[in-house]
C-alpha cells in the first residue's frame, strides 16, 4: 500500500525526509550544498507543504538499479520515495477530502502544485528525478523554453508541472556530464522523438567507441566532450561543438538554440576566488543550459555587430552540484565571466566562477546549418549596412541590432499569423509559402523598431547561401537597402566580399524593391 | 522603380526613391565612396571569417575530461 504523509515545508523537514528515505535512513548529509539551494529555491517559489509518497517506482532509478545497484552485495532498495511540494498550507484532512472528490480540495492540490523530488534509496546521492516549477517572473523576465508539461498522478488526481527534469550525479553510474546529458535528453527525447536513456545507459553509450581513461562503471572519472558527443549520437542526434571562450558568441548561440527548445551542454573550468586567498581551479564541469534572463539592456557588440542576446544578465542551468535552474550571473568585470551558485569551502555563495569552454548542442539531423554560418553572414551584412548608415544612404539614427533564433516552420508560421505589422502582401505570401521544417530567423532592429527579418533555411546544404526570403517591417529601411543592392557598382563590391549568404540577402532586397 | 515616397512611421527618415538612388550613385562614384566600398568589402570578409575562427574547438579541448 502506498503511504502518504503531509507536513509543513521547512528546510529541516526537507532535510529529514531526504535523510529518512536514503539507504538505511541515515545517508543524506545536511552539509551538502543541495539542501541550502533547495531551501532558497522553495522559498522563492513559495513552498508551504511537503507531501511524501512512498514507495514510488521511478523508471530512471529502476533502470540504473537493474543495470548496476542490484548486483551489489549490500541490499540497496529498488523503490524510491517521492516528495511533492505545494504552495498552499494544508494537512491530511484536505487529502481525505480530495480523495472523496471534494472539488475545492482537488483544486487546492492542482493550483498549488510546485512539482516533485524523487528520493533514491542510496547512501549519499539521493536526489533523483526532480521536476520543479521554474522561478517566477516577478521583478525579472526569465525564459525557460526547454521545459514542458509533466503530468503527475496522486490519489487518481492529475497534477501538472512545467519543468525540465534534474538529478544529482551518483558517481557510480553517472558523473556530472552524465547528469547534464540526462537532463538534455529528457527535453530532446520529446522534441525529436528518441528514447530517453537512463544515466547508466548514457555512461555506457559515451564509452562505447572511445575508451575512458579508467573503467566505465563506476563512473567517477567523468567524460570528455568527445564521449559526450558519442552519447548524443547514441540517441540518433548530431552533436555540434561551438567554442565558448568568447562570451558573446556563447550567449548568441545558446539563446538561439534554447529558444528552439533545445537545451545545450556547457563545459568549462570551475574556479574558487575567495577574496584574500589565491584563486583555486576546482576542475572541469558540465551543466545543462535550460533558460536565460530575457535580454533587456542595450545590445552588446560581438566583433563590430550589435546583438540582442549578449545583453542578458543571467543564464539558468541544471547544475548537478547545485540544483535545478541554478543561476549563472554574467559579470564581464570578473576574470571568469559566469558567477555560479556553488558554495565555496567556507560554505558561502558568490565566490565560485565558471569559465566556459565548449558549448555542445544536440541537434536533429535535419538542422544542418550551424548558427556560426548565420552569424558569419550577419557579420558581413552588418558591415555593409553600417557603412551605408554612416554615409547616410541608410537613414537610421542607430546601428542595427540583430536577434537570432532557430525556429520550426509551424511555430514560425503561427507567429507570422499573429503578426499584423509585417508589410501587407508579404504576410500572406509567407503564410502560403513552402518553407523548410527548420529556419533561422534573424531580426534587424534599430531605435527599438523592427526593420526586417531574414529567413535562413536551416536544412540547406552548407555550400548554399541559406537565405530563403525576408520579412519586411519598415518600408523605408527595406527600400533604402534595396536601392543600395541594385546599384551596379555597389553590387560588384558586395560580390567581392565572397559571402554567398550576404549576396542572397541583398538580392532579396533588390528583387523586392518595387513592392516595398 | 516608381518615384513614390518611402515615408513610414519608423526609424528611417522618409525620402523619395529618386533621392535615394542619387545618394547611392553619388557615393559609389566618389573617390571617398570607392575607398569606403573597398574597405567595407575587406572588413565584411574579415568579420565573417572571424566567427568561424572564434567558434573553432581545439582537439585538446575535446579531450579534456569533465570530472566534477
Amino acid at each position: 500500500m502506498t503511504t502518504y504523509e503531509v507536513e509543513d515545508y521547512s528546510v529541516s523537514n526537507l532535510g529529514a525526509r531526504l535523510n529518512r528515505h536514503s539507504h538505511q535512513g541515515e545517508g543524506y548529509s545536511e552539509a551538502k550544498s543541495h539542501l541550502s539551494y533547495f531551501d532558497e529555491y522553495f522559498s522563492s517559489v513559495g513552498a508551504k507543504t511537503i507531501l511524501t509518497e512512498r514507495p514510488y517506482t521511478d523508471r530512471d532509478y529502476l533502470e540504473d538499479y537493474a543495470a548496476y545497484y542490484a548486483r551489489c552485495h549490500a541490499e540497496y532498495g529498488r523503490r524510491c520515495a517521492r516528495l511533492h511540494f505545494f504552495s498552499r498550507g494544508f494537512d491530511t484532512t484536505l487529502i481525505s477530502k480530495a480523495i472523496e472528490g471534494d472539488a475545492a480540495a482537488v483544486d487546492t492540490l492542482k493550483t498549488s502544485y510546485l512539482g516533485f523530488v524523487v528520493v533514491k534509496p542510496l547512501p549519499s546521492t539521493v536526489i533523483g528525478r526532480t521536476c520543479l516549477v521554474t522561478y517566477g517572473n516577478v521583478g525579472r523576465d526569465r525564459a525557460f523554453p526547454t521545459t514542458r508539461t509533466y503530468t503527475v498522478h496522486i490519489f487518481g488526481i492529475e497534477l501538472t508541472v512545467q519543468s525540465l527534469p534534474f538529478q544529482e550525479q551518483d558517481t557510480d553510474v553517472a558523473a556530472c556530464a552524465t547528469s547534464a546529458l540526462w537532463s538534455v535528453f529528457n527535453a530532446t527525447g520529446h522534441l525529436f522523438q528518441h528514447h530517453i536513456p537512463s544515466p547508466a545507459e548514457i555512461t555506457k553509450a559515451a564509452a562505447s567507441s572511445q575508451r575512458l581513461v579508467n573503467r566505465t562503471l563506476p563512473a567517477g572519472d567523468g567524460l570528455t566532450a568527445e564521449q559526450m558527443a558519442d552519447a548524443i549520437r547514441s540517441v540518433s542526434l548530431e552533436p555540434l561543438y561551438i567554442n565558448a571562450k568568447n562570451l558573446e558568441l556563447l550567449l548568441i548561440s545558446a539563446c538561439a538554440y534554447l529558444r528552439a527548445k533545445i537545451p545545450c551542454l556547457l563545459m568549462g573550468a570551475i574556479f574558487e576566488c575567495i577574496p584574500g586567498t589565491p584563486r583555486r581551479r576546482l576542475g572541469h564541469h558540465a551543466i545543462a543550459l535550460a533558460g536565460f534572463g530575457v535580454p533587456k539592456g542595450p545590445a552588446v557588440s560581438y566583433d563590430t555587430a550589435l546583438f540582442s542576446a549578449p545583453s542578458t544578465t543571467r543564464i539558468y542551468a541544471h547544475d548537478d552540484q547545485v540544483g535545478p535552474f541554478s543561476r549563472l550571473q554574467i559579470d564581464r568585470t570578473q576574470p571568469y565571466p559566469l558567477l555560479t551558485s556553488w558554495i565555496d569551502r567556507n560554505k558561502n555563495r558568490g565566490n565560485v566562477f565558471f569559465e566556459p569552454e565548449i558549448l555542445l548542442v544536440p541537434l536533429y539531423h535535419k538542422i544542418r546549418v550551424p548558427i556560426t554560418s548565420v552569424i558569419s553572414t550577419i557579420a558581413a551584412l552588418d558591415r555593409w549596412l553600417e557603412t551605408a548608415r554612416k554615409v547616410k544612404v541608410l537613414s537610421l539614427a542607430d546601428q542595427i541590432e540583430w536577434d537570432i533564433v532557430l525556429t520550426e516552420n509551424s511555430d514560425f508560421k503561427s507567429d507570422v499569423y499573429r503578426d499584423t505589422t509585417i508589410i501587407s502582401g508579404f504576410r500572406k505570401a509567407i503564410l502560403e509559402d513552402d518553407l523548410p521544417r527548420y529556419l533561422w530567423r534573424v531580426s534587424a532592429l534599430s531605435g527599438g523598431q523592427r526593420l526586417f527579418d531574414l529567413l535562413f533555411d536551416a536544412t540547406d546544404l552548407l555550400q548554399g547561401g541559406h537565405i530563403t526570403r525576408g520579412l519586411p517591417y519598415s518600408r523605408a529601411a527595406c527600400l533604402s537597402i534595396a536601392v543600395l543592392a541594385k546599384n551596379p557598382a555597389a553590387q560588384s563590391y558586395i560580390k567581392l566580399t565572397g559571402n554567398r549568404g550576404l549576396e542572397m540577402a541583398l538580392r532579396w532586397f533588390a528583387n523586392n524593391a518595387l513592392v516595398f | 522603380m516608381p518615384n513614390r515616397s518611402t515615408s513610414h512611421s519608423d526609424a528611417v527618415s522618409p525620402v523619395t526613391i529618386d533621392e535615394l538612388e542619387q545618394r547611392v550613385e553619388a557615393w559609389v562614384s566618389s573617390t571617398e565612396g570607392t575607398a569606403q566600398l573597398l574597405a567595407t568589402k575587406d572588413a565584411a570578409r574579415i568579420a565573417a571569417e572571424k566567427v568561424t575562427t572564434d567558434a573553432q574547438v581545439e582537439i585538446e579541448q575535446l579531450r579534456q575530461t569533465v570530472t566534477l
